[in-house]
Protein backbone atom coordinates (compact mmCIF):
# COMPACT_ATOMS: atom_id res chain seq x y z
CA UNK A 1 0.00 0.00 0.00
CA UNK A 2 2.60 2.41 0.90
CA UNK A 3 4.27 1.85 -2.51
CA UNK A 4 1.09 2.70 -4.14
CA UNK A 5 0.98 5.66 -2.20
CA UNK A 6 4.64 6.55 -3.21
CA UNK A 7 3.80 6.25 -6.41
CA UNK A 8 0.78 8.16 -6.99
CA UNK A 9 2.10 11.24 -4.51
CA UNK A 10 5.16 11.33 -6.98
CA UNK A 11 5.72 14.46 -8.82
CA UNK A 12 6.67 13.05 -12.07
CA UNK A 13 3.60 10.97 -11.72
CA UNK A 14 1.04 13.41 -11.39
CA UNK A 15 2.92 15.27 -14.10
CA UNK A 16 2.68 12.57 -16.64
CA UNK A 17 -0.56 11.08 -15.74
CA UNK A 18 -2.42 14.91 -16.22
CA UNK A 19 -0.02 15.45 -18.67
CA UNK A 20 -3.10 17.33 -20.59
CA UNK A 21 -3.08 19.61 -18.06
CA UNK A 22 0.75 20.17 -17.38
CA UNK A 23 1.59 20.54 -21.00
CA UNK A 24 -0.90 23.01 -21.72
CA UNK A 25 0.52 26.14 -22.44
CA UNK A 26 -0.31 29.88 -23.86
CA UNK A 27 0.23 28.94 -26.99
CA UNK A 28 -2.26 25.81 -26.81
CA UNK A 29 -4.98 28.41 -25.33
CA UNK A 30 -4.81 30.51 -27.41
CA UNK A 31 -5.18 28.44 -30.53
CA UNK A 32 -7.74 26.58 -28.80
CA UNK A 33 -9.55 30.47 -29.00
CA UNK A 34 -9.03 30.59 -32.47
CA UNK A 35 -10.13 27.35 -33.41
CA UNK A 36 -13.46 28.05 -31.61
CA UNK A 37 -13.30 31.18 -33.71
CA UNK A 38 -13.25 29.71 -36.60
CA UNK A 39 -15.89 27.22 -36.17
CA UNK A 40 -18.35 30.15 -34.73
CA UNK A 41 -17.84 32.11 -37.98
CA UNK A 42 -18.68 28.90 -39.93
CA UNK A 43 -22.33 27.71 -38.17
CA UNK A 44 -23.11 31.37 -36.72
CA UNK A 45 -21.98 33.11 -39.33
CA UNK A 46 -22.43 30.80 -42.69
CA UNK A 47 -19.00 31.72 -43.80
CA UNK A 48 -17.34 28.77 -45.55
CA UNK A 49 -18.90 26.46 -42.86
CA UNK A 50 -17.77 23.73 -44.88
CA UNK A 51 -14.61 24.47 -44.87
CA UNK A 52 -14.02 26.32 -41.61
CA UNK A 53 -16.11 24.11 -39.15
CA UNK A 54 -13.80 20.80 -39.98
CA UNK A 55 -10.54 23.49 -40.05
CA UNK A 56 -11.27 24.72 -36.61
CA UNK A 57 -11.98 21.36 -35.43
CA UNK A 58 -9.03 19.95 -36.53
CA UNK A 59 -7.40 23.23 -34.63
CA UNK A 60 -8.17 22.16 -31.70
CA UNK A 61 -7.29 18.42 -31.90
CA UNK A 62 -4.12 19.43 -32.83
CA UNK A 63 -3.61 22.26 -29.54
CA UNK A 64 -4.38 19.66 -27.02
CA UNK A 65 -1.34 18.40 -25.68
CA UNK A 66 0.04 14.83 -26.11
CA UNK A 67 -2.93 14.12 -28.39
CA UNK A 68 -0.30 13.07 -30.73
CA UNK A 69 -2.54 12.81 -33.46
CA UNK A 70 -0.14 14.73 -36.12
CA UNK A 71 3.34 15.68 -36.29
CA UNK A 72 3.88 16.65 -39.72
CA UNK A 73 4.71 18.62 -41.77
CA UNK A 74 6.87 19.93 -38.99
CA UNK A 75 10.55 18.23 -39.22
CA UNK A 76 12.25 16.25 -37.19
CA UNK A 77 9.76 13.43 -36.88
CA UNK A 78 10.54 9.48 -38.08
CA UNK A 79 7.46 7.24 -37.60
CA UNK A 80 7.79 4.28 -35.73
CA UNK A 81 5.62 1.46 -38.07
CA UNK A 82 8.27 -1.24 -37.38
CA UNK A 83 10.88 1.04 -39.12
CA UNK A 84 12.66 1.06 -35.98
CA UNK A 85 14.44 -2.33 -36.60
CA UNK A 86 15.28 -1.49 -40.11
CA UNK A 87 16.71 1.85 -39.22
CA UNK A 88 19.04 0.04 -36.84
CA UNK A 89 19.82 -2.58 -39.28
CA UNK A 90 20.52 -0.09 -41.70
CA UNK A 91 23.32 2.00 -38.98
CA UNK A 92 20.68 4.92 -39.20
CA UNK A 93 20.39 4.88 -35.23
CA UNK A 94 20.90 6.60 -33.60
CA UNK A 95 18.75 9.75 -35.48
CA UNK A 96 19.69 13.16 -35.84
CA UNK A 97 19.68 15.06 -32.76
CA UNK A 98 16.16 16.96 -31.99
CA UNK A 99 14.43 13.77 -34.14
CA UNK A 100 12.07 11.51 -32.41
CA UNK A 101 10.59 8.24 -33.46
CA UNK A 102 6.54 8.23 -32.73
CA UNK A 103 3.99 6.69 -33.89
CA UNK A 104 1.92 7.86 -36.90
CA UNK A 105 -1.36 9.29 -35.72
CA UNK A 106 -4.61 9.14 -37.61
CA UNK A 107 -3.96 12.95 -38.87
CA UNK A 108 -0.80 12.33 -40.00
CA UNK A 109 -2.29 9.30 -42.24
CA UNK A 110 -4.35 11.88 -43.55
CA UNK A 111 -1.83 14.18 -44.22
CA UNK A 112 0.00 12.13 -46.02
CA UNK A 113 -2.32 10.68 -48.02
CA UNK A 114 -3.16 13.90 -49.29
CA UNK A 115 -2.24 16.62 -48.65
CA UNK A 116 1.35 16.31 -48.82
CA UNK A 117 1.17 14.56 -51.86
CA UNK A 118 -1.31 17.17 -52.95
CA UNK A 119 -4.00 14.46 -54.07
CA UNK A 120 -7.12 16.21 -51.98
CA UNK A 121 -7.00 19.76 -53.60
CA UNK A 122 -6.92 17.76 -57.09
CA UNK A 123 -10.19 15.41 -56.37
CA UNK A 124 -12.32 18.81 -55.28
CA UNK A 125 -10.90 20.45 -58.38
CA UNK A 126 -12.73 17.35 -60.51
CA UNK A 127 -15.85 18.42 -58.53
CA UNK A 128 -15.11 22.28 -59.02
CA UNK A 129 -15.01 21.43 -62.95
CA UNK A 130 -18.13 18.90 -62.93
CA UNK A 131 -19.89 21.78 -60.93
CA UNK A 132 -19.34 24.70 -63.40
CA UNK A 133 -20.68 26.00 -66.48
CA UNK A 134 -18.39 27.22 -69.34
CA UNK A 135 -21.44 28.28 -70.90
CA UNK A 136 -21.20 32.14 -70.65
CA UNK A 137 -17.47 32.52 -70.61
CA UNK A 138 -17.75 30.15 -74.24
CA UNK A 139 -20.20 32.48 -75.41
CA UNK A 140 -17.94 35.48 -75.38
CA UNK A 141 -14.50 34.23 -75.23
CA UNK A 142 -12.53 37.23 -75.39
CA UNK A 143 -13.37 38.18 -71.52
CA UNK A 144 -11.62 35.22 -70.90
CA UNK A 145 -8.69 37.70 -70.72
CA UNK A 146 -9.85 39.49 -67.88
CA UNK A 147 -10.03 36.10 -66.10
CA UNK A 148 -6.20 36.61 -66.59
CA UNK A 149 -6.11 40.56 -65.25
CA UNK A 150 -7.79 39.35 -62.27
CA UNK A 151 -4.67 37.43 -61.38
CA UNK A 152 -2.22 40.05 -61.14
CA UNK A 153 -2.99 40.85 -57.50
CA UNK A 154 -0.92 37.40 -57.02
CA UNK A 155 2.12 39.19 -58.47
CA UNK A 156 1.19 42.55 -56.97
CA UNK A 157 1.66 40.49 -53.90
CA UNK A 158 4.34 38.55 -55.03
CA UNK A 159 6.74 41.83 -55.15
CA UNK A 160 5.21 43.21 -51.95
CA UNK A 161 5.87 40.03 -50.07
CA UNK A 162 9.44 39.60 -51.08
CA UNK A 163 10.06 43.64 -50.70
CA UNK A 164 9.13 43.26 -47.07
CA UNK A 165 11.36 40.44 -46.34
CA UNK A 166 9.49 37.03 -46.82
CA UNK A 167 11.29 34.17 -48.49
CA UNK A 168 10.87 33.69 -51.92
CA UNK A 169 8.82 29.81 -51.46
CA UNK A 170 6.80 31.51 -48.85
CA UNK A 171 6.27 34.79 -50.80
CA UNK A 172 4.35 32.81 -53.71
CA UNK A 173 2.59 30.77 -51.30
CA UNK A 174 1.14 34.08 -49.69
CA UNK A 175 0.35 35.79 -53.23
CA UNK A 176 -1.70 32.74 -54.78
CA UNK A 177 -4.18 33.62 -52.06
CA UNK A 178 -5.18 36.23 -54.45
CA UNK A 179 -5.82 33.11 -56.80
CA UNK A 180 -9.11 33.32 -54.40
CA UNK A 181 -9.00 29.86 -55.11
CA UNK A 182 -8.66 27.16 -51.76
CA UNK A 183 -7.59 24.49 -53.28
CA UNK A 184 -5.13 25.97 -55.64
CA UNK A 185 -3.79 27.84 -52.12
CA UNK A 186 -3.70 24.45 -50.69
CA UNK A 187 -2.05 22.95 -53.26
CA UNK A 188 1.00 25.38 -54.23
CA UNK A 189 1.65 25.64 -50.23
CA UNK A 190 1.40 21.98 -49.57
CA UNK A 191 4.26 21.79 -52.87
CA UNK A 192 6.36 24.69 -51.66
CA UNK A 193 5.83 25.42 -47.95
CA UNK A 194 3.77 23.33 -45.99
CA UNK A 195 4.66 24.79 -43.02
CA UNK A 196 2.46 27.94 -43.84
CA UNK A 197 -0.59 25.72 -44.48
CA UNK A 198 -2.23 27.04 -41.81
CA UNK A 199 -2.27 30.20 -41.83
CA UNK A 200 -2.29 30.20 -45.83
CA UNK A 201 -5.67 28.31 -46.14
CA UNK A 202 -7.57 29.71 -43.61
CA UNK A 203 -6.49 33.22 -44.98
CA UNK A 204 -7.74 32.05 -48.42
CA UNK A 205 -10.71 30.75 -47.29
CA UNK A 206 -11.56 33.44 -44.85
CA UNK A 207 -11.00 36.19 -47.35
CA UNK A 208 -13.18 34.07 -49.99
CA UNK A 209 -16.22 34.03 -47.89
CA UNK A 210 -15.55 38.16 -47.59
CA UNK A 211 -15.73 38.92 -50.86
CA UNK A 212 -19.11 40.41 -50.90
CA UNK A 213 -17.75 42.72 -48.34
CA UNK A 214 -14.14 43.53 -49.52
CA UNK A 215 -14.85 43.90 -53.45
CA UNK A 216 -17.92 46.61 -53.68
CA UNK A 217 -15.43 49.20 -51.95
CA UNK A 218 -12.72 48.56 -54.31
CA UNK A 219 -14.91 47.99 -57.89
CA UNK A 220 -16.42 51.96 -56.04
CA UNK A 221 -13.03 53.40 -55.79
CA UNK A 222 -11.94 52.25 -59.47
CA UNK A 223 -14.62 53.25 -61.25
CA UNK A 224 -16.56 56.36 -62.30
CA UNK A 225 -20.47 56.53 -61.32
CA UNK A 226 -20.88 56.87 -65.61
CA UNK A 227 -18.85 53.98 -65.71
CA UNK A 228 -21.12 51.33 -63.10
CA UNK A 229 -24.03 52.61 -64.78
CA UNK A 230 -23.58 51.18 -68.50
CA UNK A 231 -25.56 48.26 -69.57
CA UNK A 232 -24.63 45.78 -71.39
CA UNK A 233 -26.91 44.35 -73.91
CA UNK A 234 -26.90 40.52 -74.68
CA UNK A 235 -26.71 40.36 -78.54
CA UNK A 236 -22.65 39.91 -77.55
CA UNK A 237 -23.51 36.71 -76.30
CA UNK A 238 -23.26 34.22 -79.42
CA UNK A 239 -24.75 31.02 -78.50
CA UNK A 240 -22.85 27.54 -78.32
CA UNK A 241 -23.61 24.67 -79.11
CA UNK A 242 -23.20 21.30 -76.50
CA UNK A 243 -20.13 20.12 -78.64
CA UNK A 244 -18.61 23.00 -78.57
CA UNK A 245 -18.72 23.00 -74.35
CA UNK A 246 -17.33 19.39 -75.01
CA UNK A 247 -14.77 20.24 -76.85
CA UNK A 248 -13.48 23.22 -74.53
CA UNK A 249 -12.35 21.10 -71.92
CA UNK A 250 -10.29 18.74 -73.75
CA UNK A 251 -9.03 22.03 -75.53
CA UNK A 252 -8.33 23.79 -72.82
CA UNK A 253 -6.35 20.69 -71.54
CA UNK A 254 -4.07 19.86 -74.64
CA UNK A 255 -3.48 24.00 -74.96
CA UNK A 256 -2.64 24.79 -71.13
CA UNK A 257 -0.93 21.38 -70.68
CA UNK A 258 1.42 22.00 -73.70
CA UNK A 259 2.53 25.74 -72.44
CA UNK A 260 2.56 24.57 -68.57
CA UNK A 261 2.93 21.18 -67.96
CA UNK A 262 3.77 21.21 -64.47
CA UNK A 263 -0.29 22.38 -63.61
CA UNK A 264 -1.42 19.24 -64.87
CA UNK A 265 -2.28 17.90 -61.91
CA UNK A 266 -4.47 21.29 -61.51
CA UNK A 267 -5.79 22.02 -64.92
CA UNK A 268 -6.03 18.10 -66.19
CA UNK A 269 -8.77 17.62 -62.70
CA UNK A 270 -10.35 20.99 -63.18
CA UNK A 271 -11.30 19.83 -67.22
CA UNK A 272 -11.88 16.31 -66.30
CA UNK A 273 -14.85 16.98 -63.83
CA UNK A 274 -15.91 19.62 -66.76
CA UNK A 275 -15.55 16.86 -69.66
CA UNK A 276 -17.66 14.57 -67.46
CA UNK A 277 -20.34 16.77 -66.99
CA UNK A 278 -20.47 18.05 -70.66
CA UNK A 279 -20.38 14.46 -72.24
CA UNK A 280 -23.70 13.54 -71.00
CA UNK A 281 -22.88 9.84 -70.45
CA UNK A 282 -21.44 9.69 -66.93
CA UNK A 283 -24.27 11.06 -65.05
CA UNK A 284 -23.20 9.30 -61.69
CA UNK A 285 -19.74 9.99 -61.99
CA UNK A 286 -21.00 13.62 -62.59
CA UNK A 287 -23.50 13.21 -59.23
CA UNK A 288 -20.18 11.18 -57.11
CA UNK A 289 -17.87 14.42 -58.01
CA UNK A 290 -20.23 16.93 -57.04
CA UNK A 291 -21.41 15.10 -53.47
CA UNK A 292 -19.67 12.29 -52.16
CA UNK A 293 -16.14 12.65 -53.44
CA UNK A 294 -16.24 16.52 -52.70
CA UNK A 295 -18.23 16.65 -49.53
CA UNK A 296 -15.58 13.87 -48.48
CA UNK A 297 -12.72 15.18 -49.13
CA UNK A 298 -13.82 18.71 -48.42
CA UNK A 299 -14.13 17.31 -44.69
CA UNK A 300 -10.86 15.23 -44.80
CA UNK A 301 -8.86 18.49 -45.98
CA UNK A 302 -10.33 20.28 -44.06
CA UNK A 303 -9.68 18.61 -40.66
CA UNK A 304 -5.93 18.06 -41.82
CA UNK A 305 -5.32 21.36 -42.52
CA UNK A 306 -6.98 22.57 -39.14
CA UNK A 307 -4.41 20.38 -37.68
CA UNK A 308 -1.49 21.42 -38.80
CA UNK A 309 -2.18 24.66 -37.40
CA UNK A 310 -0.04 24.39 -34.69
CA UNK A 311 0.31 27.14 -31.71
CA UNK A 312 4.46 27.61 -32.36
CA UNK A 313 3.92 27.88 -36.01
CA UNK A 314 0.78 29.95 -36.23
CA UNK A 315 0.96 32.67 -33.63
CA UNK A 316 4.40 34.54 -35.10
CA UNK A 317 4.59 37.93 -37.16
CA UNK A 318 4.54 36.31 -40.03
CA UNK A 319 0.97 34.80 -39.97
CA UNK A 320 -0.39 38.21 -39.40
CA UNK A 321 1.66 39.27 -42.48
CA UNK A 322 0.00 36.45 -44.01
CA UNK A 323 -3.56 38.11 -43.39
CA UNK A 324 -2.75 41.32 -44.29
CA UNK A 325 -0.56 40.95 -48.00
CA UNK A 326 -3.92 38.31 -48.23
CA UNK A 327 -5.76 41.07 -47.67
CA UNK A 328 -3.92 42.79 -50.53
CA UNK A 329 -4.28 39.90 -53.31
CA UNK A 330 -7.68 40.49 -53.05
CA UNK A 331 -7.98 43.68 -53.12
CA UNK A 332 -5.57 43.92 -56.04
CA UNK A 333 -7.03 41.12 -58.10
CA UNK A 334 -10.41 43.31 -57.81
CA UNK A 335 -8.52 46.53 -59.20
CA UNK A 336 -6.61 44.89 -61.91
CA UNK A 337 -9.88 43.19 -63.54
CA UNK A 338 -11.31 46.57 -63.28
CA UNK A 339 -8.69 47.98 -65.00
CA UNK A 340 -8.20 45.14 -67.16
CA UNK A 341 -11.94 45.75 -68.63
CA UNK A 342 -11.21 49.24 -69.02
CA UNK A 343 -8.26 49.06 -70.72
CA UNK A 344 -10.44 46.06 -73.55
CA UNK A 345 -12.59 49.41 -73.53
CA UNK A 346 -10.05 51.49 -75.48
CA UNK A 347 -9.01 48.45 -78.49
CA UNK A 348 -12.63 47.14 -78.47
CA UNK A 349 -15.67 48.54 -80.68
CA UNK A 350 -18.16 46.59 -78.61
CA UNK A 351 -17.51 48.28 -74.66
CA UNK A 352 -18.04 46.45 -71.83
CA UNK A 353 -18.99 47.44 -68.19
CA UNK A 354 -15.48 47.55 -66.73
CA UNK A 355 -17.58 46.05 -63.23
CA UNK A 356 -17.53 43.11 -64.35
CA UNK A 357 -13.40 42.41 -64.57
CA UNK A 358 -13.64 42.36 -61.17
CA UNK A 359 -15.14 38.88 -61.33
CA UNK A 360 -11.90 37.29 -62.71
CA UNK A 361 -11.17 35.73 -59.65
CA UNK A 362 -12.11 32.07 -58.65
CA UNK A 363 -14.54 32.94 -55.96
CA UNK A 364 -17.63 31.52 -58.12
CA UNK A 365 -20.26 32.22 -58.55
CA UNK A 366 -19.68 34.54 -55.08
CA UNK A 367 -17.86 37.28 -57.19
CA UNK A 368 -20.33 37.66 -60.47
CA UNK A 369 -23.06 37.92 -57.86
CA UNK A 370 -21.38 40.67 -56.25
CA UNK A 371 -20.54 42.51 -59.76
CA UNK A 372 -24.20 41.80 -60.65
CA UNK A 373 -25.59 44.01 -57.49
CA UNK A 374 -23.27 46.80 -57.66
CA UNK A 375 -24.15 47.28 -61.03
CA UNK A 376 -28.06 46.83 -60.54
CA UNK A 377 -27.25 49.20 -57.62
CA UNK A 378 -26.16 52.42 -60.44
CA UNK A 379 -28.65 51.70 -62.55
CA UNK A 380 -31.67 49.22 -61.75
CA UNK A 381 -31.68 48.27 -65.32
CA UNK A 382 -28.74 47.09 -65.46
CA UNK A 383 -28.15 43.12 -65.38
CA UNK A 384 -24.87 42.13 -65.24
CA UNK A 385 -25.05 38.56 -64.15
CA UNK A 386 -24.48 36.33 -66.92
CA UNK A 387 -21.34 38.57 -68.23
CA UNK A 388 -20.43 38.48 -65.04
CA UNK A 389 -20.55 34.55 -64.69
CA UNK A 390 -18.00 34.31 -67.99
CA UNK A 391 -15.63 36.58 -66.44
CA UNK A 392 -15.59 34.18 -63.09
CA UNK A 393 -15.43 31.53 -64.91
CA UNK A 394 -12.57 32.74 -67.12
CA UNK A 395 -11.13 33.53 -63.78
CA UNK A 396 -10.94 29.61 -62.32
CA UNK A 397 -8.85 29.08 -65.61
CA UNK A 398 -7.10 32.17 -65.03
CA UNK A 399 -5.93 31.24 -61.80
CA UNK A 400 -5.07 27.87 -62.16
CA UNK A 401 -3.33 28.62 -65.32
CA UNK A 402 -1.07 31.36 -63.21
CA UNK A 403 -0.41 28.98 -60.53
CA UNK A 404 0.44 26.31 -63.04
CA UNK A 405 3.06 28.86 -65.03
CA UNK A 406 4.23 29.65 -61.86
CA UNK A 407 5.39 25.90 -60.66
CA UNK A 408 6.60 25.67 -64.44
CA UNK A 409 9.21 28.81 -63.46
CA UNK A 410 9.94 27.65 -60.16
CA UNK A 411 10.67 23.95 -61.85
CA UNK A 412 12.72 25.93 -64.22
CA UNK A 413 14.91 27.84 -61.94
CA UNK A 414 14.92 24.76 -59.78
CA UNK A 415 16.50 22.25 -62.74
CA UNK A 416 19.15 24.86 -63.34
CA UNK A 417 20.20 25.08 -60.19
CA UNK A 418 19.34 28.26 -58.47
CA UNK A 419 18.46 28.00 -54.66
CA UNK A 420 15.08 28.80 -53.41
CA UNK A 421 15.27 27.27 -50.03
CA UNK A 422 13.88 28.50 -47.23
CA UNK A 423 16.78 29.49 -44.36
CA UNK B 1 24.16 26.56 -57.05
CA UNK B 2 23.42 29.84 -58.72
CA UNK B 3 21.64 32.33 -56.28
CA UNK B 4 19.09 35.00 -57.70
CA UNK B 5 18.30 37.95 -55.08
CA UNK B 6 14.45 38.08 -53.95
CA UNK B 7 13.30 41.15 -55.73
CA UNK B 8 14.88 39.69 -58.69
CA UNK B 9 13.03 36.57 -58.68
CA UNK B 10 9.99 38.57 -58.10
CA UNK B 11 10.13 40.80 -60.82
CA UNK B 12 10.99 36.90 -62.74
CA UNK B 13 8.22 35.53 -61.97
CA UNK B 14 6.14 38.43 -62.12
CA UNK B 15 7.17 39.14 -65.91
CA UNK B 16 7.67 35.59 -67.59
CA UNK B 17 4.34 34.21 -65.20
CA UNK B 18 2.12 37.45 -66.24
CA UNK B 19 3.28 37.12 -70.36
CA UNK B 20 2.92 33.21 -70.07
CA UNK B 21 -0.58 33.26 -68.30
CA UNK B 22 -2.08 36.32 -71.05
CA UNK B 23 -0.23 34.42 -74.07
CA UNK B 24 -1.69 31.22 -72.85
CA UNK B 25 -5.38 33.17 -72.25
CA UNK B 26 -5.05 34.90 -75.82
CA UNK B 27 -4.02 31.37 -77.44
CA UNK B 28 -7.32 30.01 -75.85
CA UNK B 29 -9.34 32.75 -77.09
CA UNK B 30 -8.52 32.14 -80.44
CA UNK B 31 -9.11 28.06 -80.26
CA UNK B 32 -12.28 28.85 -78.73
CA UNK B 33 -12.98 31.15 -81.78
CA UNK B 34 -11.95 28.83 -84.44
CA UNK B 35 -13.91 25.71 -82.08
CA UNK B 36 -17.05 27.86 -82.53
CA UNK B 37 -16.71 28.93 -86.57
CA UNK B 38 -17.12 25.22 -87.00
CA UNK B 39 -19.71 24.11 -84.22
CA UNK B 40 -22.31 24.30 -86.97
Amino acid sequence: MNEIMQVITSNDFLYNVFGGFTHFGWQAAVMLIIGGVLIYLGVAKDYEPLLLVPIGFGCILANLPLTELIHVPREGYVFNDSIRELLAASGLLPLAEGARVVNEGILDVLYNAGIANELFPCLLFIGIGAMTDFGPLLQNPRILLLGGAGQFGIFLTLILALAIGYEKLEAICIAIIGACDGPTSIFITSMFNPALLGPISVAAYSYMSLVPIIQPPVMKLCTSKKEREMIMSYEMLQPVTQRTKLLFPIVVTIVTLLIAPSGGALMGTLMFGNFLRECGAVGRLVQAAENEIASITTLFLGLTVGSTMNGDVFLTAKTLGIFALGFIAICGDTAFGVFGAKLMNLFSKVKINPLIGAAGISAFPMSARVVHKVGNEANPQSYLLMHAMGVNTGGQIGSVLTASVMIAVIGALQTMGVDLTIN
Amino acid sequence: MEVIDNMSFGWLLTIVGGTMTMCSLGVLILVVTILKKFQN
